[in-house]
């Protein structure tokens, strides 16, 4: 079955947010019971941020033990090393899986650690933007998608440095087309790419096969300087970049497959995110699948 | 898998702002057994420069990660060293970078960046080196064990030295230095690296005898909390113990490790009672346990 088939089994999620170890109890982080609570629309499911060092916390547990929706967004996965995917981690990740019962898998697909997964080895650095390397993040994906028997969705990753003679978008493209997979498309480190390649922020979406996203990300951001450089710190604050506006506005109606979206806001007090989901919820009323009355899955 | 090897150099310029430079000039000089292609090569010099260096605390922040793995040595070593940048340097050493290019362990090998400033004078406190190497046994261990606990068969036809365990051979009086050094730290309490790195209470007065050798066991517990947690005890072993030990790294029947104890100088009787007691306290387990 091909993925276009595979996905119309996909639940709608709707409007979420996302949370990894130790965030919901961080001074300051978002109160998620208390956002379901007030406004179950801007909560509708929990992307959940795994490594298996750390497993779940508590937050995490409670959520998923009323059994409401979730995704596994992982965190400790390089999908284009194959000696990455150890049979401990393999178990580790399907006993953490039976338990949040995910929607889907989704994750940036970059380089999570150097090395072996340890305390310090861990960073995000985005993929070699060339051919060999979307090969191999493919093949990874299919690995990943066969072992834990869900969806798996490349998320393009941010940075501050690229290599590679591909466009993000088109390194992407080929990857999801080899893996016949959907994709997760965030729209604010896209964002990020734009900027750093001094491009327009819609540049590359015009080839994007865009019937492959089927979640989005939107975050703020906050530009910074380097001894004169100009780049943008992926700090999920609430104040989202104009250009990741401009790009979420674009794609959102031009994807027949969005089923999820998730506002990252983490590690931010409830009423400084109120105005970002709003405007997110506003902007979904343009979506073929996400807008109000669009039906159950 | 050139992309594999691209991300790791990556990895080494975002740490390295010394190679930046270097890769600026002449890539293909500044990345020697690194086998790209002229390509490659320059897509390393494309990105401005200054966006390697975007990050500048990242050493910093590895450091203290380092500093909790190597708690006791670190605390001996900073003072011995008046300030962290001999420290901060590990991040532009050879060791470093080989690591990170090899795919190896940032952590383990600081030890012997340790090792390497007190043997070139820079940190002048020979007590580091034995500390380092006692901290690096412990992180190897609980990197090497399982993340489950090894099965327990009483009946099992061949044992072996549980891999949550592990013998080395440290310096005389290394283990009491380390013990008391943590047990400061405990009282102290305050984050681990904080207090590490906090001058203002005193090295416990524990000598150490670099020439004569301690048989140490070092044993994993496991904290199975909501987070799970890792710690490894350290105590002393009289030699024949440690020879019994060291002789089960290999599967060995229970026969064959009472005959053993004998030929070390137990009873018949002492022996079948130590083999009983390794057995259920689970220094020996199962040999197919091993890799369970």
């Amino acid at each position: 079955m091909t993925f276009l088939e595979r996905t119309r089994a996909l639940p709608r999620l709707g409007l979420g947010v996302s949370t990894e170890y130790g965030a919901g109890g961080a001074p300051g982080g978002l109160d998620v019971p208390a956002l379901r609570r007030e406004h179950p629309e801007y909560a509708a499911f929990l992307e959940i941020g795994v490594d298996t060092l750390s497993g779940l916390d508590r937050h995490a547990r409670e959520w998923v033990g009323q059994r409401l929706p979730t995704t596994y967004h992982f965190l400790d996965i390089n999908l284009d090393d194959p000696g990455d995917f150890t049979g401990e981690w393999l178990d580790e990740v399907r006993e953490l899986a039976a338990a949040v019962r995910p929607a889907w898998f989704c994750g940036d697909a970059g380089m999570w650690h150097f090395g072996r997964r340890e305390a310090g080895h861990m960073l995000l650095l985005p993929p070699i933007l060339s051919d060999d390397a979307a090969h191999a993040l493919a093949e990874g994906i299919v690995r990943l998608r066969e072992a834990v028997g869900h969806e798996v969705l490349p998320e393009n990753p941010p940075g501050t440095v690229y290599l590679g003679d591909l466009h993000l978008l088109d390194f992407f493209a080929r990857t999801c087309e080899r893996a016949d997979t959907g994709m997760l498309l965030d729209c604010a480190h896209l964002a990020i790419y734009q900027r750093n390649h001094g491009l327009d922020p819609l540049t590359g979406l015009d080839g994007f096969p865009m019937d492959r996203v089927v979640e989005m990300h939107v975050a703020g951001g906050t530009i910074r300087t380097n001894r004169g450089l100009e780049y943008v710190e992926d700090d999920h604050t609430p104040a989202v970049l104009p250009e990741t506006w401009t790009i979420f506005e674009h794609v959102v109606p031009r994807c027949p497959n969005l089923r999820a979206v998730v506002f990252e806001c983490e590690r931010n007090p409830l009423p400084t995110t109120l105005d970002g989901f709003g405007r997110i919820a506003a902007i979904l009323e343009s979506s073929p699948l996400l807008k109000a009355g669009a039906g159950a899955p | 898998m050139n992309h594999l090897a691209l991300q790791r150099v990556m990895v080494r310029m975002l740490y390295d702002p010394t190679l930046v430079e270097r890769v600026q000039s002449d890539p293909r000089a500044a990345l020697p057994g690194v086998d790209l292609t002229d390509r490659e090569f320059a897509w390393l010099k494309a990105p401005d420069p200054r966006a390697w260096t975007a990050d500048p605390e990242r050493g910093a922040r590895s450091l203290t990660v380092i500093v909790q793995q190597y708690p006791a040595s670190m605390a001996v070593a900073y003072r011995a060293a008046g300030s962290l940048d001999p420290f901060l340097d590990y991040f532009r050493n050879a060791r470093f970078h080989r690591c990170i290019q090899t795919g190896g362990s940032m952590a383990l090998e600081f030890a012997d960046h340790l090792a390497d400033l007190t043997g070139n004078g820079i940190v002048s406190d020979a007590r580091v080196t034995p500390l380092a190497r006692l901290e690096q046994a412990i992180a190897r261990l609980q990197r090497t064990a399982p993340a489950r606990p090894p099965g327990r068969d009483p009946e099992a036809a061949a044992f072996v030295l549980s891999p949550d365990r592990d013998l080395v051979r440290g310096a005389a009086g290394v283990a009491e230095l380390h013990a008391a050094i943590h047990e400061t730290l405990a009282e102290l309490g305050g984050g681990l690296a904080e207090t590490v790195l906090d001058r203002g209470w005193p090295i416990p007065d524990r000598r150490i005898r670099s020439g004569k050798r301690d048989p140490l066991l070092l044993e994993l517990f496991r904290d199975d909390g909501p987070r799970v947690r890792y710690g490894v005890g350290v105590s002393g072993l009289g030699d024949d113990l440690y020879a019994l030990l060291d002789f089960s790294r290999r599967p060995r029947s229970r026969d064959e490790l009472i005959d053993h104890a004998v030929t070390l100088g137990a009873g018949r009787e002492e022996a079948a009672d130590l083999a009983t007691g390794l057995i259920d306290e689970g220094t020996w387990v199962p040999a197919a346990a091993e890799h369970a």
